[in-house]
């Protein structure tokens, strides 16, 4: 950052200045460069080595990469399939085997995270549907307060994980990924020193947090082929489970906007809709109970739309849920199912009789 | 982008670029309050020249009396009318009456108490017999200057004023000098400072909830963040400055190394220190009193420190806070004599180290702890605070780690950089980073900039909502 040209006042001043024509503003000019290239070069630096410690320092867990395997399956199965799209209240709580019996259809089950946010989860899906194949859109309703754009860090690990997932980003989630790189970095090395400070617990304690457990069971190894996750269905998560978001923040026109927006394109390709809802923990449920009910109004606000049940048909006892009040158990994810394969069967019994 | 184009505007345009630069800093804050500051400025222009033609003593302290009264009406109305009207509906509603005019808020000009008192300084000064500055655009800059006019340091006219008239030289080793400053303060700012803001925010929102030991805690962080805060905007204001060859006033000199409370004030927020000695402190010892000499300048430290609170913040939180550091001196030259015959009896002087770092202990103690007023939302929660500093000592880890739970490794990073922070302080007892800096090779510099840029990135609290510059609020 400093340059070796000397061109201070004293210099100026002096008698030198006097004999050689005044070099004042060509040297300022040249100066200014230079430091203006070594600033740059030096953030440069700065930025590659948080851009090296957001690829090269791994992530929480490899649950991202289960990314890539729903795409495959997604692209390979044949029509009619049944595609459920939403966050991850889809990868702790279907059993995709069930709605398969059920129905009689593949099922590929996309639901991973929602802090992708809703742009996202329905773009990943729009490419690769066909006639006569159901899309089932079951948004956690934090989906309404998180930004339609979704979270950059979290966009940014599924990007690394499933590089495809790329193409489903828009210029502008692309730059904001960019513009969060030393966030994403930073929230890394909050981790790092939460992890350090669990080792030390554990290993001095014997005391596994319960952060600990929550990554453990989010793993890729914990995903079945349909794209469900099962590592935490026998695990009981010591305490209660962590709430939702504040969802009187929620701003519902957008999101059912953007969801009726794709509804209507999926309608023109002959494929059917419908709006589910996530399993919600009862006392979150009891106390946001205006809010969701908002939601589901603006959900049926659209003529024509398939919303076959109430968002309290999903409302569970907080005892069947794991490490949230979207992420439901064994016993809980066979009840949602059930509620689910029902709902399903109506919108195509319902579809087949209005020949969409 | 001013610093860019700055060295290549010929110098008689310079003003002009400085001051459109200022205008669009201030301006953009909101341009209401942008004509109220310039109002302010016209009128201590045309005030300070009547000063300077006016022969007659009398006239002339007329004169002055008028610029001053202008000047703290015009704070006053901005940032203490509310806080009177609130403090009259208080103290009717003691008294069961009644209290007929509503709550309301008047928008706070940004920087209106660091301008305030740098326009008093002025005309004084020219009072006393500086010249007057006869170019309006140099003396709207001298008030304007943007690296500064939010939150100091509190220039003086003989320190400023030739220096915005003098050409300044492209010297790339006082840009790259400034450019250093500056990423050091963004250091303190966004690595100490913001990491350690919601730790303490936690505690001093609810403190009730929270036990003494963990509020002591909080003070303690908050005594970190403050200083890490408002050094680190100095920091940067100098730094800004230096890149475009002005040399503003220094405003900290490790405070926290700092042996008495009297020694505190002389390194910390100095430019405030030496306004209130030359226009607040000096004057009212000089005035005719019937008391002792002694006495009277013992009253006057305490008012003017009463004073230095009362232009932090429109609270009696503040006004608290200035009145305990004036009581901390006051006792001390009381008891001046007393202490020294304790230390000697202990034989700490004759122990200077351990002596030295007692006393450098017991004044961060006494400093932190008037900083609970400084930091309460209301006097109330300070007095709360204070009286149950005793609690929570047998289960003290319990409620620490409810505090820390959310924001833990803000916390450690803060301390962290806290730390760091300290180390340069204690460093440049014997010589400055800079001076060290500028004996090492060039890759050395380098590297030391990469790492500062790097732990900014990294460890600074660059997400989610930004807290504010604690000293912008005054």
């Amino acid at each position: 950052m400093e340059a070796a040209i000397p061109s201070t006042s004293q210099d100026n001043a002096g008698g030198a200045a006097a004999v050689l024509p005044k070099p004042a503003v060509p040297s300022a000019a040249r100066g200014l460069l230079r430091l203006f290239v070594e600033g740059v070069l030096l953030l440069l630096c700065a930025y590659a080595t948080v851009a090296a410690f957001v690829l090269f320092v791994p992530e929480v867990n490899d649950y991202h990469r289960a990314s890539a395997m729903k795409h495959e399956r997604l692209a390979a199965l044949p029509a009619p399939k049944i595609v459920l799209a939403g966050g991850s209240n889809l990868a702790f709580g279907i059993d995709s085997a069930m709605i398969e019996a059920a129905t009689g259809r593949k099922v590929v089950n996309m639901g991973m995270d929602g802090f992708l946010g809703v742009r996202f989860l329905l773009a990943e899906v729009e490419p690769y549907v066909k006639a006569s194949d159901l899309v089932v859109i079951a948004l956690e309703h934090d989906s309404y307060v998180i930004p339609i754009e979704g979270n950059p860090d979290n966009q940014l690990a599924i990007v690394k994980a499933n590089p495809g997932a790329l193409e489903y980003l828009t210029t502008q989630q692309k730059l904001a990924i960019l513009k969060a790189s030393h966030v994403v970095a930073h929230a890394k090395v909050d981790r790092l020193i939460v992890d350090f400070s669990q080792t030390v617990q554990q290993k001095l304690l014997g005391i596994e947090s319960k952060s600990q457990l929550a990554e453990h069971v989010g793993s890729f190894a914990g995903f079945n082929a349909q794209g469900d996750l099962t590592s935490h269905l026998d695990i009981r998560y010591p305490g209660k489970p962590m709430d939702g978001m504040d969802l009187r923040r929620a701003a519902i026109e957008p999101v059912a906007r953007l969801m009726h927006e794709f509804e209507q394109r999926m309608q023109k390709r002959n494929v059917t809709v419908m709006f589910s809802y996530p399993p919600v923990a009862e006392p979150y449920f009891k106390r946001y109970r205006k809010n969701i009910e908002s939601i589901d109004a603006a959900l049926r606000s659209e003529p024509g739309a398939h919303v076959p049940s109430r968002p309290d048909t999903f409302e569970l006892p907080e005892d069947l849920f794991f490490d949230t009040v979207y992420h439901v158990r064994r016993e809980g994810r066979a009840i949602r199912t059930r509620k689910l394969v029902d709902d399903i069967r109506a919108t195509l019994a319902e579809t087949t009789a209005t020949g969409q | 982008v001013v610093l860019a184009t700055f060295f290549f505007v010929p110098h008689r345009a310079r003003w002009v670029w400085l001051l459109a630069a200022s205008f669009y800093f201030y301006g953009s804050y909101n341009p209401l309050v942008l004509a109220q500051l310039l109002l302010s400025i016209g009128v201590t222009y045309w005030l300070s020249l009547r000063i300077e033609a006016e022969t007659e003593p009398t006239r002339k302290k007329r004169w002055l009396k008028t610029s001053i009264g202008l000047l703290v009406a015009n704070l006053f109305a901005f940032k203490y009318t509310a806080f009177v009207n609130e403090s009259v509906r208080s103290a009717f509603e003691l008294a069961g009456l009644t209290y007929p005019v509503p709550e309301f808020h008047i928008l706070l000009p940004l920087g209106i108490s660091f301008y305030t008192f740098q326009l008093i300084g002025y005309v004084v000064d020219v009072s006393r017999g500086t010249k007057a500055e006869r170019h309006l655009g140099i003396f709207a800059l001298f008030v304007m200057f943007f690296p500064k006019l939010v939150s100091g340091p509190i220039e003086r006219g003989k320190g400023l004023l030739p220096q915005l008239h003098t050409e300044q030289f492209f010297d790339s080793a006082r840009v790259a000098s400034g450019l250093r400053l500056m990423l050091w303060g963004l250091f303190k700012k966004v690595v100490v400072a913001d990491q350690l803001a919601m730790t303490i925010q936690a505690a001093y929102d609810k403190p009730h909830e929270h036990s003494g030991v963990v509020m002591i805690f909080a003070t303690w962080l908050f005594a970190f963040q403050v200083y890490c805060d408002f050094s680190g905007y100095t920091d940067i204001a100098l730094g800004a400055a230096e890149t475009l060859g002005y040399k503003l006033s220094p405003n900290f000199n490790r405070p926290y190394f700092a042996t008495s409370v009297g020694d505190f004030w002389k390194r910390w927020h100095m430019s405030l220190s030496n306004w209130l000695t030359d226009y607040v402190y000096n004057p009212l010892t000089k005035t005719k009193v019937s008391m002792k000499w002694f006495y009277w300048m013992l009253c006057s430290l305490f008012i003017t420190f009463v004073i230095s609170g009362f232009w932090h913040g429109a609270a009696w939180t503040f006004v608290l806070w200035g009145a305990l550091h004036g009581t901390y001196l006051v006792l001390a030259i009381m008891t001046q004599k007393q202490w020294r015959k304790v230390h000697e009896r202990l034989g700490l002087l004759k122990r200077q180290r351990l002596h030295l770092r007692l006393k450098i202990a017991s004044t961060f103690c006494l400093v932190s702890l008037a900083y609970v007023f400084f930091r309460s939302n209301t006097t109330a929660d300070a007095f709360y605070i204070l009286t149950h500093f005793h609690t929570g000592w047998t289960e003290p880890f319990s409620g620490l780690k409810e505090l820390v739970r959310d924001n833990r490794t803000g916390l450690i990073l803060g301390l962290c950089g806290a730390a760091v922070v300290m180390a340069v302080d204690w460093f440049e007892a014997k010589t400055t980073v800079a001076q060290v800096l500028a004996a090492r090779p060039r890759w050395v510099r380098l590297a030391v900039y990469y790492a500062g840029a790097v732990a900014i990135l990294l460890f600074g609290a660059l997400s989610g909502p930004r807290p504010q510059f604690i000293y912008v609020r005054f």
